[in-house]
């Protein structure tokens, strides 16, 4: 099995606010996406990271599934890449 | 004003206290109209401020607003420099994206309204060739046929987004913006920021500085704050060299516009620039020469009484003679797409220019 990791995408614009990140990429016509609380996830993501690393280092704070459907909907917003590894 | 000086030395101290339910609507109303939510919260993150749950919540929604307007407008940033890239037009995106990434320690510190891009003046008509081609419209015609590419300081454009971009062929209106001289600043090496993994160019720390002493001195009366803001970042920051950047403001004959600038930054902001470098390579009091020109950039009427003093800076008398010409008999197109008939322009400027400072 390849382990699956994600990461930052290069073309993505994002802003750290109190605890909160909103995120957007820059190419097309995506509207931004907030994410409540997600400034230590945005952080963790910039280097590759697997699901079950981030689910660690957030704690208890995000269920697996929860967060493989945020990192999901992240790719599809282009703010994220998935690196197979 | 405490907020606007939040991060900088000795600045005014924050209270500390909780605002009540008025003081905070203020508070968070006037961060937002000077788009200095970003500020706010970084000290409310620092503990410089206490907030209730519900304030915090306020907080976070005007917070994210802001985010989310600079990003789709630093999007707006990346395509508009790709397009002028495109083009072969030598450009320098100003202010906004360029000064939240270069002068703050963080981005969110400083937002934008729209995109100011710089263009070499012998491109002006290129660049505006390659904005309308991607589908952006310009919102006013020039004043006189091409009045731009001999005189004019930047024009508005509405992106196919919807978002404004101002493609500027100087900085400022009037005599000082003739003094700039545009073909040095776009030799001059850029600095570059990146922005979603594209680098776009900026003006170097020296050009920038003196532009933002432009910007708080003379585009808006009373300045905005985030203009006052900006040039206490950078004469703090430490990346501007006086001595290159008193030269250039000499060269640009704008020495006047900087001490202003640092002069009403610091009455502020109380934040002690005098102490900095670069303030210290600038004391001294404005000429008298500066002092009435500047003058001119305050009051109702300053779009019109700055750029008549413009003539001051033009070299020659036909040039004079046309730029006046200009001034009082716009075109046609001009006039109907501000909703002007030609006599009621001039009425109009008259009675700006006659109303109390």
């Amino acid at each position: 099995v390849i382990p699956r990791s994600w990461k930052r995408a290069e073309g993505a614009l994002w802003r750290q606010l109190l605890s909160d990140v909103v995120v957007v990429a820059a190419d097309g016509d995506a509207e931004p996406f907030a994410i409540s609380g997600g400034a230590r996830l945005w952080d963790l993501l910039e280097e590759p990271r697997q699901l079950d690393e981030l689910a660690a280092a957030l704690g208890g704070s995000a269920a697996k599934e929860e967060l493989a459907s945020l990192l999901a909907s992240l790719v599809t917003g282009g703010v994220i890449d998935r690196v197979d590894s | 004003m405490g907020v606007a000086s939040f991060g900088l030395l000795e600045a005014r101290p924050l209270d500390g206290g909780q605002l009540n339910v008025a003081g905070w609507h203020a508070l968070v109303a006037r961060a937002s109209k000077e788009r200095m939510e970003g500020i706010l919260a970084a000290a409310v993150s620092a503990g410089a401020l206490e907030v209730t749950d519900s304030q915090l919540d306020r907080l976070r929604e005007v917070t994210r607003s802001r985010a989310r307007a600079d990003l789709l407008l630093e999007r707006e940033t990346v395509r508009a420099a790709g397009l002028l890239e495109a083009a072969g037009v030598p450009y320098r995106v100003l202010k906004g994206p360029a000064w939240a990434h270069t002068a703050y320690p963080d981005p969110m510190w400083r937002g934008f309204g729209d995109v100011d891009i710089l263009v070499l003046p012998a491109r002006w008509y290129d660049a505006l060739e390659a904005l309308e081609a991607s589908g952006a419209r310009r919102l006013f015609p020039e004043l006189r046929p091409d009045f731009d590419g001999r005189f004019g300081k930047d024009a508005t454009f509405v992106a196919r987004s919807g978002w404004e971009i101002d493609l500027h062929r100087t900085l400022v209106l009037g005599p000082y913006g003739f003094w700039v001289d545009c073909d040095e600043l776009l030799s001059r090496s850029p600095a570059f920021v990146s922005l979603g993994g594209t680098s776009v160019a900026v003006l170097d720390p020296d050009a920038a500085f003196v532009h933002a002493c432009y910007n708080a001195a003379l585009a808006d009366d009373p300045p905005r704050v985030a203009a006052l803001r900006d040039v206490a970042q950078m004469a703090i920051a430490g990346s501007v060299d006086p001595g290159e950047t008193f030269s250039l403001a000499q060269r640009w004959k704008g020495v006047g516009v900087v001490r202003r600038a640092l002069a009403i930054t610091e009455s502020a902001l109380g934040s002690a620039l005098h102490d900095t470098p670069i303030a210290r390579r600038f004391a001294g009091k404005a000429s008298t020469r500066d002092r009435m020109l500047m003058a001119t950039y305050r009051g109702p009427g300053r779009g019109y009484t700055s750029q008549l003093a413009g003539v001051v800076a033009l070299p020659g008398l036909r040039a004079k003679a046309a730029y006046l010409s200009a001034l009082a008999r716009p075109q046609r197109a001009y006039l109907d797409a501000r909703g002007f008939s030609a006599s009621g322009f001039l009425e109009h400027a008259i009675r700006r220019v006659g109303q109390p400072r």
